[in-house]
């Protein structure tokens, strides 16, 4: 029966954790419609066809070679963070200890109490402080080629949706740019 | 529970965490059901440790700088990044989610979400591990080293013969 309850606490901690995953979610999907103004138009070929990014090979497929590469990779990057860890913790108390040898030669042992005190709080930060740097720096770009063909199928898209009679908006004033820098005529009506 | 169940398990989880996070190892569908079989297994960690995780909890800030709550702050971490890599994969799950006929509808950033919260969890195991290499180490040689090293007998030293040894007793 304690042992249901437990699973049960790990369980709600971990939905309380997942709603706040998906309200995040929610709350970002929400404010980016809003900004953009709804979906923007498909980039589309001269053929109609909607273009798609040229992929290098199935997601759902297995290969060892890959996956082997992939492992030792983590193993690697694993391996370096217990490294720098471990330097760090063993660099902090071998400071400690000579700190505290030279404070206890002059006058107790004040200071290296204190420096003991900020240890975990230094390890800390600086754990956080990597963990930011080498996330953060993990984004993807997502580029598509623009070219005649994919101009002019953007251009039948967005006489269809967009007002030209109405005041400029934000699309219509980054279409006219878009145009201006191909030398092209913007369609009027 | 004992510590070589704990050490049992300890690297059952490593490996299937390093199979996981490599899905072209095993392909997307193994990835899938690995992943929900690692949240068992977490589960069963989380229980192993939970009068650890009760008691720190309970005196978090009366002993506020001591090893042990850089080990729960880091802890906490790696639950919050793990629950995000669950939660995102299933929102994304293709496998799963079709057996249990279930179909959803969601948004492109579940799988950013499951790539970084994935990255987040190597880096925090890193830590994590570091923070109790000594204890792997010490069970790895006690449990695993020694026992594979005493199957092998040593070769025993050539013996010399026993030369008596004449003591003087005239003074």
């Amino acid at each position: 029966m304690k042992t249901i309850l437990k699973i049960i606490a790990i369980l709600l901690v971990a939905a309380v954790v997942a709603g706040g995953f998906f309200l995040a979610v929610n709350n970002t999907s929400t404010s980016s419609d809003s900004v953009e103004g709804g979906q923007p138009p498909a980039m589309t070929s001269a053929s109609g066809q909607p273009m798609e990014r040229p992929e290098g090979g199935g997601e759902d497929s297995a290969s060892i070679t890959r996956g082997l590469s992939g492992v030792i990779a983590t193993l690697a990057k694993l391996t370096v963070i217990t490294i720098i860890v471990w330097l760090a913790q063993k660099g902090f108390s071998l400071l400690g200890k000579r700190k505290f040898s030279t404070a206890h030669a002059r006058n107790g042992a004040a200071m290296t109490l204190k420096f003991k005190r900020n240890l975990p709080l230094i390890i800390m930060l600086t754990g956080i402080l990597s963990l930011l740097a080498l996330t953060m720096g993990n984004q993807k770009i997502v580029s598509y080629t623009v070219t005649m063909e994919t101009l002019q199928a953007t251009q039948v898209a967005a006489t269809q949706t967009i007002d030209v009679n109405s005041q400029a908006s934000a699309s219509t004033t980054a279409l006219s740019g878009i145009y201006e820098l191909f030398n092209i005529e913007y369609p009027t009506k | 529970m004992s510590t070589k169940t704990n050490l049992v398990l300890d690297l059952t989880m490593f490996g299937a965490f390093l199979t996981a996070t490599n899905p072209h190892l095993t392909g997307n569908t193994i990835h899938e059901w690995l992943g929900v079989s690692l949240a068992g297994v977490v589960i069963t960690h989380l229980l192993l440790h939970w009068d650890w995780i009760i008691k720190v909890s309970k005196e978090f800030f009366k002993k506020f700088l001591h090893q042990s709550r850089l080990n729960f702050v880091v802890n906490t971490l790696f639950f919050v990044t793990m629950t995000g890599s669950f939660f995102s994969g299933l929102m994304i799950s293709e496998s799963v989610l079709a057996t249990l006929g279930i179909q959803l509808d969601v948004s492109r950033s579940w799988k950013s979400i499951h790539t970084l919260m994935s990255d987040s969890s190597v880096i925090i195991l890193g830590i994590h591990f570091a923070l109790h290499l000594k204890w792997v180490t010490t069970n790895i040689g006690r449990y695993i080293v020694n026992p594979i090293r005493n199957l092998f007998p040593r070769s025993m030293p050539n013996v010399m013969a026993v030369q008596p040894v004449r003591i003087n007793k005239d003074k």
